[in-house]
């Protein structure tokens, strides 16, 4: 099928690769279909995009906190996992919400509310996480340059 | 908004598996304890509504600026 992307126009999307957020996400609980979108084959860094089916503008880019912040294990309840599907370590992936500001010094990631998507069963949700471990705003930058100096 | 008023170690009940009860009242603090399947999610509403906000603040995000951050990933 072909959605409207905020960045990349139309594009023609399998329907196999869309992803049921039965509760949507924060802030736009009624957007219940995503597609990740990463922009070329170099998947390693995590960069993508996280497109909503029916609103062409709602796009967010989003990073693998796993990647970038390799520390990161956040506390997930298994019985609120479960309600996107068996939990199972090799069909969940993480994503992080990526806030760019207008200095890229500032731009920041939601540690506290990942988004867990079950490839398994394609579906979703975004939960957060208890407890000050994990903020709303990490700053990302600096972690992005204290990863790249430990290369 | 419904209003109930209810004592220390008073409970409401909220459907068939929710329970609310009062542990502790500290001049203009109380400590509630909620009884609830594990698979409903109970936030404080103030981070609830810093992460709506938040989404919404990184749907902001122009072309350009993704590019910044993706030479930067470099």
């Amino acid at each position: 099928m072909k959605i409207t992307t905020k960045h990349f126009g139309e594009v023609e999307v399998d329907e196999s690769k869309i992803i049921t957020f039965e509760k949507g996400i924060f802030g736009f609980e009624e957007e219940k279909k995503f597609v990740m979108f990463y922009e070329d084959d170099n998947t390693s860094n995590g960069f993508c995009w996280m497109q909503s089916v029916n609103d062409g503008n709602l796009m967010l880019p989003t990073i693998d906190p796993i990647f970038w912040f390799p520390d990161y294990s956040p506390e997930i309840d298994d019985e609120l996992i479960e309600t996107i599907g068996e939990l199972n370590e090799n069909d969940l992936q993480l994503f992080s919400v990526v806030v760019i500001r207008e200095r890229i010094e500032d731009m920041t990631c939601n540690l506290q509310a990942p988004v867990v998507v079950n490839h398994k069963t394609m579906k979703g949700m975004q939960m957060i996480i208890e407890g000050d471990d994990y903020g709303i705003r990490h700053n990302l930058y600096e972690q992005m340059q204290t990863m790249k100096a430990g290369e | 908004m419904l209003a109930l008023s209810r004592k220390l170690g008073e409970t409401i009940v909220i459907g068939d598996d929710i329970e609310i009860t009062v542990l502790d009242i500290q001049r203009d603090q109380i400590k509630l304890g909620i009884k609830a399947p594990r698979a409903v999610p109970i936030h404080r509403k103030e981070i609830y509504l810093q992460i709506q906000q938040e989404n919404q603040e990184a749907m902001k995000a122009s072309g350009d600026a993704a590019k910044k951050l993706k030479d930067f990933m470099k």
